[in-house]
């Protein structure tokens, strides 16, 4: 609960659009829809939240049980791991409230448990898509095709 | 077996691989189903590629030199300058097999819909003996959508539409996405057709701001089927089932579902507007003799009644009819704006007429705020159902509101949310569009649009914001202008968030859909 989270920036991308998250694993071809809670939760965690930051900040906004909250971030924060979309960092500094919480204005007034949206339509082309670069050297050039 | 009646081009986009060039000719050139056509495109090289593409011992290849443009430029290229029934492409140091075309062509003939071939590839590395130029495996064959896999007929490629030449990796995760949209099924030929040379290269820095583009493609691709049809709907209900995960599988449109043919529609006018005025002027002439009758006869409830109310349509009615030629001296909104400042300076606002703003700009607005502007008839149905359904499933708030709405309620109205301000809004937004052209309501929206918290109209915001002027607005300037649309307190075009930059890009991709001669509106 006390672990800060970091993207791993070799196989993660996302972007931040008016309130929701797209995120792609690179090595999967996995992409992730987050909006409302989710897209909350996941800029403060890459802002460098922890787990409880994040129940907490949530707990300060909602009348909802503080509980029902932690262990909803708890499970939301697990799936984000075992999808390969966040890692446990060991960066020491601590969250400024950053962001996320400024994000946060697309929030309805209840709590909605955060919702991890997975689509694999793209999955293939993009796990196998080259990445070119544009140099002296010609392209394409391809890095190495994932590990297994 | 060196003959076919198909008529195939191959399209070899080359930029500095003199060294691999000849290789993937002699792929092509000794394929058992000889292909009619093959141009290379030679994208700017600087080392021998031209050369040795133009040297090469068959008549048949072409070589057309372009400036460095990138691969989705040399190939959008090439498929304007080819003729053939069919189109494939191979990049300049990968190699097709044998058999690639034949295997292919046989698969598309067998299925008359619309549709693209793929096949497996397979990943190769350079052997070692750099004189033999011969290539070792890399890792298990894969079926995977790839350029230099596909096959397609030409007029099924040219549904889709070119490459777009602004993405440096992810043009074909693009161009695969819409033709995915578009309802194009996907045939994988279960043999390896390509093997895809892998490089040493060490990728540096800027392959890692090339990554953040994937997520940039996906979610221009996501937004876009979210404005469009039913595919649309298949994304916004991506639900997660207990602990596992939703799989959102796109069904692609049954072939020869209306999708396909409606790139090739542009927008059209109503064919009752004609009669537009009419009404308006019928209305209007009521409600004059109903006041008249009102205060002229002698009082009874109804008489006050309808007179009241033509009292009332007549007070709305006569300043929008006024504003068609008049321009708005002030909005309601710069009001609010200035009341919200308190003594401070007044906003910046500046009228411009409609010739005097660029047409990159006109069309940025139509494209980043109302893409069905040109048709309705001041609202957008379609839209509003599907904001209304996601906003009753508890997403983020999103709206609807047509340019002619938004024309009606800057011009009249208050800032905020009720469904008073709502059904006024639809009033004024009825006689707007009853009495305005559609030129009109675009140029007078352009001038009283907010786009900073004291910003209001093109005129200013393009010299403040953009130090430019309004004529001069290129459409990268125009796009992202109308960005910060939505959230004109919020967003800043001279330091632009990431957020207003992905913005800025959708409503380039929107705009080049729109396929509108602004000048004609």
């Amino acid at each position: 609960m006390n672990t800060r989270f970091a993207v791993d920036k070799s196989r993660v991308v996302y972007e931040v659009l008016e309130g929701e998250v797209l995120v792609v694993n690179l090595d999967s071809g996995h992409y992730y829809i987050l909006d409302g809670t989710a897209a909350a939760i996941w800029q403060q965690l890459v802002d460098g939240a922890t787990p409880a930051e994040v129940a907490h900040a949530l707990s300060t906004r909602y009348p909802a049980d503080g509980e029902t909250i932690l262990e909803a971030v708890r499970r939301f924060v697990a799936e984000l791991t075992e999808e390969g979309l966040l890692a446990a960092s060991d960066r020491a500094t601590a969250w400024q409230g950053g962001s996320g919480a400024a994000d946060a204005g697309d929030l309805g007034p209840t709590f909605v448990h955060p919702v991890l949206n997975r689509y694999a339509d793209m999955a293939k082309l993009i796990q196998m898509d080259p990445i070119r670069d544009f140099d002296e050297t010609g392209w394409p050039r391809r890095p190495m095709p994932p590990e297994r | 077996m060196r003959t076919s009646s198909a008529v195939i081009s191959v399209v070899i986009p080359v930029y500095n691989a003199e060294r691999y060039l000849a290789q993937a000719l002699e792929s092509v050139t000794r394929q058992t189903c000889s292909a009619r056509e093959i141009l290379v495109i030679d994208d700017g090289s600087t080392d021998g590629s031209g050369e040795v593409a133009r040297r090469y011992p068959n008549s048949g290849i072409r070589v057309v030199w372009q400036p460095n443009g990138g691969p989705a430029a040399a190939r959008n290229h090439g498929v304007r300058l080819v003729g053939g029934e069919f189109l494939a492409f191979l990049d300049a140091d990968d190699l097709w097999e044998p058999r690639k075309l034949e295997l292919q062509l046989e698969a598309l003939r067998a299925h008359p819909a619309p549709a693209m071939v793929f096949g497996e590839l397979i990943q190769v590395r350079n052997g070692c003996d750099p004189q033999r130029q011969d290539v070792v495996p890399c890792g298990d064959a894969m079926g995977a959508p790839s350029v230099g896999t596909l096959l397609i007929r030409t007029q099924d490629f040219h549904r889709v539409g070119f490459f777009d030449t602004r993405w440096r990796v992810g043009e074909f995760i693009d161009w695969y996405a819409r033709a995915r949209d578009l309802g194009l099924e996907e045939i994988l030929v279960p043999q390896v057709v390509l093997k895809r040379r892998l490089h040493d290269d060490n990728l540096g820095v800027r392959e890692r701001a090339a990554r953040q583009e994937y997520a940039r493609v996906i979610a221009s691709a996501v937004a876009r089927r979210r404005d469009s049809g039913p595919a649309a709907a298949n994304l916004d209900h991506g639900s997660s089932a207990g602990g596992g995960l939703a799989e959102a599988r796109l069904a692609a449109a049954p072939s020869g579902s209306p999708d396909l043919s409606r790139s090739a529609e542009s927008p059209s006018r109503p064919r009752w507007r004609w009669l537009r005025g009419a009404p308006v002027t019928l209305a209007l002439l009521a409600a004059v003799a109903m006041l008249t009758v009102g205060v002229a006869s002698p009082v009874s409830p109804i008489r006050v009644c309808l007179a009241a109310l033509a009292a009332v349509f007549l007070a709305s009615a006569v300043p929008v009819l006024a504003l068609r030629w008049i321009r708005p001296p002030i909005t309601t909104f710069m009001i609010w704006a200035r009341r919200r400042r308190g003594r401070g300076p007044a906003v910046h606002h500046e009228w411009v007429p409609y010739e005097a703003v660029a047409p990159s700009m006109r069309l940025a607005a139509i494209g980043a705020e109302d893409v069905h502007f040109v048709s309705h008839a001041g609202f957008d149905w379609p839209s509003i159902r599907r904001a209304a359904r996601h906003n009753r499933e508890g997403g983020p708030q999103r709206g609807a509101s047509t340019i002619s709405q938004q024309v009606a309620k800057n011009l009249f109205l208050w800032p905020g949310r009720s469904y008073l301000r709502k059904a006024v809004e639809a009033y004024f937004t009825v006689l707007i569009e009853a009495m305005w052209s559609k030129r009109r309501i675009l140029e007078v929206y352009l001038n009283i649009a907010q786009f900073g918290p004291d910003i209001f109209g093109v005129g200013a915001a393009s010299r403040i914001l953009l130090g430019k002027d309004v004529a001069s607005l290129s459409p990268q300037d125009a796009a992202l202008l109308a960005a910060v649309l939505p959230n004109p307190d919020r967003y800043d075009a001279r330091r632009p968030a990431p957020a207003v930059r992905l913005r800025q890009v959708m409503i380039m991709d929107s705009v080049r859909r729109l396929d509108l001669d602004p000048d004609r509106l």
